[in-house]
């Protein structure tokens, strides 16, 4: 489910446990479990500098669990939810952590010197559906978050106490608590374009993320789309890209000018702009094998063959072949994508991808694609 | 004929590649529920447009989609009295023997002869493209069956009818 | 015959060892008569049984009388104005005295409640061939009392109007005449909707082979009653399944084939139901085995599909040797059950540390696939 820091790493199996695994020189060996939620762990996030590690569940608890000596000892986090918590995120600082649910709200939690205890306070009443995905800008008080509704919001979460003005958190500007700052609607044509009733009808959001400069906010939509968001605080620049293939699940900013999108189609796609920020689909990461029998020319013939709606072997037989099993690394839908960094790098080598068939796959960007800052 | 069935299924599976893409997603309204939300239907926002996919009047497919599951609701040529009894007989053999086949909805749709229920469950436990696999499968040998046992019940009719005329010689 | 239709589990070869059945001999009968003459010691019998759900036998005899057997039967009366209540007419008697006069006596008057009452002695007879016959004979008794009055009625009818037989008596039937040709009508009821399915499968097949049985009588099919059975109550031109009828010309009765056709008349309700049991058995068969193959599609689309085969394997070759011991029923699904029980239980740990293991992490060699990436940007 989740994953973070090799060759340290945790997961949800897709149980109610967190397992943390560590990598010995040759194999993979289980440290601990965290058990401690009676429903689904739905998100894991593991803070960096502090290595405090935030689990949220479908049973609407969330833990933060802290390492003392060999034990990680969990606290729990009231989170004022009445349904199920969805996903979690650590702020950039690392003092708020905030928590997307199935209440159509979000909680964003802080801890309080004072009585020891973690703190919730809850943005209600913005969104109209669950909230699928959450993002912190760097500057530790936007937060973006998209939602079954089919929209993109981008709050600011200044609590007192915990924020302080920097020169970054826009000064010009005096946001309060849950302002709701943008509101971006995807309305896009339903997913199937052969039966193509473009009944215009909003779909679900997922995956949103910032860049790492917090200059560009990308997210998903389940029509199989992805959306590039420029400038998103002053006069937002909308850039729709429409996939070939299945919808993502999940976004992760490698650079300022590269994302890879990973999802349904169990294969992470990679997505690069140009010089004059024209965002556009590069290729898969993991290069489906074409079977090497495959001719030009049956290719061809192939291809003619579905032009006019029927295969090759069309004539001869009813039957409609068993579609082949996918080639790449995952099996199952990919749900989580989380970078690997080292120090305080601001480019993404090396990333993470988690998928529902029990694989989690590291993967190396370094030799093989060069970045563009 | 052949080849329009062929165009039939191959757009089934074209539909449910695109549309089997499941997520667990607990209930919005109850709290602690994790239920199929095409069932429910208590938050329209969950469900997606449905599909209707037509061979002919006699036979169609619906595919029903929403965040957390699909249902597949299938109609099945009966062109005569006996296929329309022996496709009734069959289907109701198949939904009470339900459990073998995990996927398989106890009651169809109404005005169906058969649906599936696929959750984010068989997704996360099973080979998406074996699954759709399955249901194509399912369809053609529906469609076989049905028109073998047609035959054969016909065919055991005439000679048994041979027989019977044959006693009086 | 009833018997058959209860054991026709297996699939029934038309024209087979089954078709035997309808040649009128009671089993029970042959099994209790050759039963009490192969015992060692005389013992005493009394046995009442049903056949054809309305003809009862009732077989007697007395440890100090071994040597008589009385046969008692009960026929329904075929038709009221052909066998009044009182007894059975007096050409059956004769048929009857006829076939069974070298071992059997007719008693009469019969007992109460009973059409006919034979006392039978085969001490007259020593060889155990002639004593086996005597049985085949005698277990033949009903078609002889009612083959009889079917063949006297076919020869008598009066032209007027149709006559209504009841040899069962959820199933009448009805026979006219008409100058030239007699006309047996059947009308069909059934239970459900696929044996009306069914037998109107057969029906047309009947119409159709008819065509290319030209001694056989001719027959036809139809949804609404003859015109022959005008002014019948409503109650039995009622059906769900149409009516069929027979044309009988003369050649068909005449002399030796009279019995015969009388008796496949007699028979034509169960034949076709013991028809539509055999194809229902078979069209459940076939579900059972298309069934299975698409279980065991959707048991392979698991990601731990071939696991699961691997199991179902070996519980189907576990099942082949227990049956092959032969052990008694109770035993064997005993004895199974605790085998499948230590297999399941040893599989399921196998499968869980399969799950394990699968769980491991996959980092691919990216390395060797070098030249693959593209150089983007710079």
């Amino acid at each position: 489910m989740g994953c973070r820091l090799v060759p340290v790493i945790a997961f949800c199996p897709n149980t109610t446990e967190v397992h943390i695994y560590k990598f010995f020189t040759d194999k993979w060996e289980k440290l601990h479990v965290l058990a401690k939620h009676d429903q689904i762990v739905s998100g894991i996030d593991w803070s960096r500098s502090s290595n405090k590690i935030v689990t949220v569940s479908h049973d609407r608890n969330s833990y933060v669990w802290t390492q003392e000596g060999q034990d990680w000892v969990p606290t729990l986090v009231i989170l004022k939810l009445n349904r199920a918590a969805l996903c979690v995120q650590w702020s950039p600082k690392e003092n708020k952590f905030a928590v997307g649910s199935g209440a159509k709200s979000v909680s964003i939690c802080y801890y309080e010197q004072e009585n020891n205890w973690w703190i919730s306070k809850v943005i209600r009443k913005k969104h109209e559906s669950s909230v699928t995905s959450i993002a912190w800008h760097p500057n530790n008080i936007h937060l973006a978050t998209t939602s079954t509704d089919g929209k993109c919001r981008v709050f600011s979460t200044i609590i007192k106490g915990v924020d302080t003005r920097g020169p970054h958190a826009g000064a010009s500007v005096d946001w309060k608590f849950g302002e709701l700052l943008v509101v971006l609607v995807t309305f896009s044509p339903i997913w199937m374009q052969q039966i193509a009733q473009l009944d215009l009808s909003p779909t679900w959001a997922f995956g949103v993320r910032w860049s790492p400069s917090g200059k560009t906010l990308a997210y998903a939509g389940h029509s199989s789309m992805i959306y590039f968001v420029d400038d998103v605080e002053g006069s937002p620049a909308v850039q729709n890209l429409a996939l070939r293939d299945l919808p993502l699940r999940d976004i992760l900013f490698v650079s300022e000018k590269m994302a890879i999108g990973v999802g349904f189609d169990c294969n992470p796609l990679i997505f690069a702009a140009d010089e004059t920020g024209l965002w556009s689909f590069v290729r898969y990461l993991d290069e489906r094998k074409v079977t090497p029998s495959t001719s030009k020319a049956s290719q061809l013939s192939e291809a003619l063959g579905k032009l006019y709606g029927q295969s090759r072997q069309g004539s001869s037989s009813d039957t409609v072949e068993p579609s082949k099993p996918r080639g790449g690394a995952h099996e199952n839908c990919i749900t989580c994508i989380v970078p690997l960094r080292k120090g305080s790098e601001s480019i993404v080598k090396r990333f993470s991808t988690s998928g529902l068939d029990g694989k989690i796959v590291v993967w190396d960007l370094e030799n093989h694609i060069t970045i563009p800052k | 004929m052949a080849n329009t069935l062929r165009l039939y299924l191959t757009c089934i599976r074209n539909t449910l590649e695109a549309a089997m893409c499941l997520q667990n997603f607990p209930c919005q309204e109850v709290e602690r529920h994790n239920k199929p939300e095409v069932e429910l239907k208590t938050s329209p926002e969950l469900l997606l447009n449905p599909v209707l996919i037509c061979r002919n009047e006699a036979e169609k497919c619906l595919v029903e989609t929403s965040i957390n599951s699909i249902r597949i609701s299938l109609k099945v040529k009966q062109a005569d009295e006996l296929e329309n009894i022996l496709a009734k007989k069959f289907l109701r053999f198949l939904s009470m023997r339900a459990e073998a086949f995990q996927v398989l909805r106890r009651k169809p749709v109404q005005g169906y002869d058969i649906s599936f229920l696929i959750t984010n469950y068989h997704c996360e436990d099973m080979h998406k493209h074996k699954l759709i696999d399955f249901i194509v499968q399912f369809m053609e040998d529906i469609d076989k069956e049905i028109s073998e046992l047609k035959l054969s019940v016909n065919t055991r009719g005439r000679l048994v009818a041979t027989e019977f005329l044959k006693q009086f010689i | 015959m009833e018997r058959a239709i209860i054991k026709g589990r297996r699939p029934w070869i038309p024209g087979g060892k089954a078709m035997a059945f309808f040649n009128g001999g009671s089993r029970a009968l042959v099994e209790i008569l050759t039963r009490f003459q192969s015992a060692e010691r005389p013992m005493p019998v009394d046995h009442t049984f049903f056949e054809f759900g309305s003809v009862r036998y009732h077989v007697q005899a007395s440890a100090s009388d071994p040597e008589n057997v009385y046969l008692l039967i009960s026929t329904p009366s075929l038709s009221h104005e052909a066998s009044p209540s009182t007894g059975l007419p007096e050409f059956t008697l004769q048929e009857a005295r006829k076939m069974y006069h070298k071992f059997a006596e007719i008693v009469e008057p019969s007992k109460e409640g009973y059409a006919l009452t034979l006392k039978l002695n085969f001490s007259g007879l020593t060889r155990p061939k002639d004593r086996a016959k005597a049985v085949r004979q005698v277990s033949l008794l009903q078609s002889v009392v009612l083959g009889s009055q079917l063949k006297h009625l076919l020869g008598s009818l009066g032209s007027s109007g149709a006559t209504k037989l009841v040899y069962n008596h959820r199933d009448p039937f009805f026979v006219s005449r008409t100058p030239g040709k007699i006309k047996a009508i059947f009308p069909m009821r059934f239970r459900d909707d696929t044996d009306i399915a069914v037998a109107t499968s057969f029906f047309q097949e009947l119409q159709d082979a008819g065509n290319s049985y030209a001694k056989a009588p001719k027959c036809s099919w139809s949804a609404i009653p003859p015109p022959e059975l005008r002014g019948e109550s409503v109650q039995h031109l009622t059906t769900n399944g149409g009516f069929v009828s027979f044309d009988i010309f003369e050649r068909h009765v005449k002399r030796k084939r009279a019995a015969k056709t009388a008796w496949i008349l007699l028979n034509f309700q169960a034949y076709v139901k013991y028809h539509i049991k055999c194809t229902r058995n078979y069209i459940q068969s076939r579900m059972r085995k298309r069934q299975e193959s698409l279980a065991e599609v959707i048991q392979n689309a698991r990601l731990r599909g071939g696991d699961d085969k691997k199991k179902s394997q070996v519980r189907k070759k576990s099942k082949r040797r227990l049956f092959s011991l032969g052990k008694a029923k109770k035993l064997q699904k005993g004895f199974r059950a605790v085998i499948d029980g230590i297999k399941r239980l040893r599989l399921r740990i196998r499968v869980k540390a399969l799950d394990r293991f699968r769980r491991c992490f996959v980092v691919p060699k990216l390395a060797t696939k070098k030249h693959n990436y593209l150089r983007l940007g710079a």
